[in-house]
C-alpha cells in the first residue's frame, strides 16, 4: 500500500465525522508522512496501523470529547478517567487564580482532599450506626426466633401433655378392671363399679388419643410448614 | 515495558515533550519523542494531541517548511499549568513508590 492509497481510504473511512475534525486528522497524517520522510513510507504504513485501526482511533477520541463535555473523560482507559478529571478540575480551579499560586494551589489541595474525605466520614458513620444498632437488630431477630421456639415448644408441650393423659387414663383402666374383676366375687357390686370406671377411664383415654391423633396429624406438618413459609419470606429463593 | 502508561501520564509526557521547545514540535517529532521514553503505538498520539488541543492545553499553529504548511503544536499557559501539576503528582507518587521499594515507608 502506498502512502496515498493509505491516506484515500483514511478520508474514506472517515466521511462520516464532521468535516473540520476530518481535515485536522487528515493534515495531521499527510504531515506525519511528510515528516517522515519518503524512504521510511513504508515503515510509518506498518508502524501506524491499517486505515481501519487509525480511523478507529481517531473516531473514539471523538467520541471521548463529545460524549461528555470539554474536561470529563480525558482518560484512554476507562479506569484512570476519574482521576484524571479530578486533576484537570483542580488545576482548572488553579488557573483561574493563577497569580497567586503557590499558596492558593495548596489551600485548593486542602479542599480538594476533604471533598475526597467526605466520602471516607459518610462510610465511617454508616459502619458506626450498624455497630450501635446491631444489638437492637441482633435483639429483635432473637425476640422473633424465641417467639416462635416457644410456640412451637409449648404446642409440643401439650401433644405431650395430651399424650401422658392417654397413657395413664389407660393404665387406670386397665388396672380398674382387673381391680374389679378380682373383687367382683367378694364385693359384686363394687366390682362392677370398678369395672364401669375403668371403662370410663378407657373411654376417655380413646377421646385423647384421637385429640392426640388430630393433633400430629394436623398441626406438626402445620407448623413446619408455617416455619418453611417464615424462611422463605426473610431468606428468599434460598430458604426451603 | 511491564508497566502501563494510563491517560493522564501520557498527557503529562506529551505536554512535557511538547514544552521542551519554546517554539513547539510537530506531530512526528513529539511521536519520536514520546516512542523513546514509553513504548506507543504511532497512532495512539494524534487523538491525545487533538484533545489536549481542545482542552485548550496546546495550540497549534502552522508553518513553512521546505515548501509546505508542517503544522506545530505548542503548550498554551494552561498546558504549563497543567504540566507543573503533572510534574509535582508525579513526584509525590514516585517518591512514595520509591520509599516503599527501598525499605518501607520510614518518613511517615
Amino acid at each position: 500500500m502506498s502512502r496515498w492509497e493509505f491516506m484515500r481510504q483514511l478520508e474514506e473511512l472517515l466521511s462520516d465525522i464532521s468535516p473540520s475534525e476530518r481535515e485536522e486528522a487528515l493534515q495531521y497524517y499527510n504531515d506525519y508522512f511528510n515528516d517522515a520522510g519518503r524512504e521510511n513510507e513504508q515503515e510509518v504504513i506498518k508502524a501506524l496501523g491499517s486505515p481501519e485501526q487509525v480511523a478507529a482511533i481517531v473516531k473514539e477520541g471523538l467520541s471521548e470529547n463529545s460524549s461528555c463535555g470539554e474536561f470529563t473523560e480525558n482518560g484512554f482507559t476507562e479506569g484512570n478517567a476519574s482521576a484524571q478529571n479530578a486533576i484537570i478540575k483542580r488545576n482548572v480551579e488553579g488557573s483561574n487564580e493563577e497569580k497567586q499560586k503557590g499558596s492558593e494551589q495548596t489551600a485548593q489541595k486542602h479542599t480538594e482532599e476533604k471533598k475526597n474525605s467526605m466520602p471516607t466520614w459518610a462510610i465511617v458513620l454508616i459502619v458506626i450506626g450498624c455497630v450501635f444498632l446491631s444489638p437492637v437488630i441482633l435483639g429483635l431477630v432473637c425476640a422473633a426466633l424465641g417467639v416462635l421456639i416457644g410456640i412451637v415448644a409449648s404446642i409440643f408441650g401439650v401433644i405431650l401433655g395430651i399424650g401422658l393423659a392417654m397413657v395413664i387414663l389407660y393404665i387406670v383402666a386397665i388396672a380398674l378392671v382387673i381391680g374389679g374383676f378380682g373383687s367382683i366375687l367378694a364385693h359384686p357390686i363394687a366390682g362392677v363399679g370398678l369395672i364401669g370406671g375403668g371403662c370410663i377411664c378407657a373411654a376417655l383415654g380413646i377421646l385423647f388419643m384421637l385429640l392426640e391423633v388430630l393433633l400430629v396429624g394436623k398441626c406438626i406438618p402445620g407448623i413446619f410448614e408455617g416455619i418453611g413459609y417464615i424462611f422463605k419470606k426473610l431468606f428468599g429463593k434460598k430458604g426451603v | 515495558m511491564v508497566f502501563n502508561t494510563g491517560a493522564a501520564l501520557l498527557d503529562a509526557i506529551v505536554l512535557a515533550v511538547v514544552s521542551r521547545e519554546a517554539s513547539g514540535a510537530y506531530g512526528y517529532k513529539i511521536t519520536q519523542d514520546v516512542r523513546q521514553v514509553i513504548e506507543l503505538s504511532e497512532s495512539t498520539l494524534y487523538p491525545v494531541l487533538r484533545r489536549l488541543q481542545k482542552d485548550e492545553c496546546l495550540e497549534v499553529y502552522d508553518q513553512e517548511c521546505a515548501g509546505r504548511n508542517r503544522r506545530y503544536y505548542k503548550t498554551t499557559e494552561k498546558g504549563r499549568l497543567q504540566l507543573n501539576l503533572y510534574e509535582s503528582e508525579w513526584r509525590k507518587y514516585s517518591a512514595k513508590i520509591n520509599s516503599i521499594f527501598e525499605g518501607g515507608m520510614n518518613n511517615e
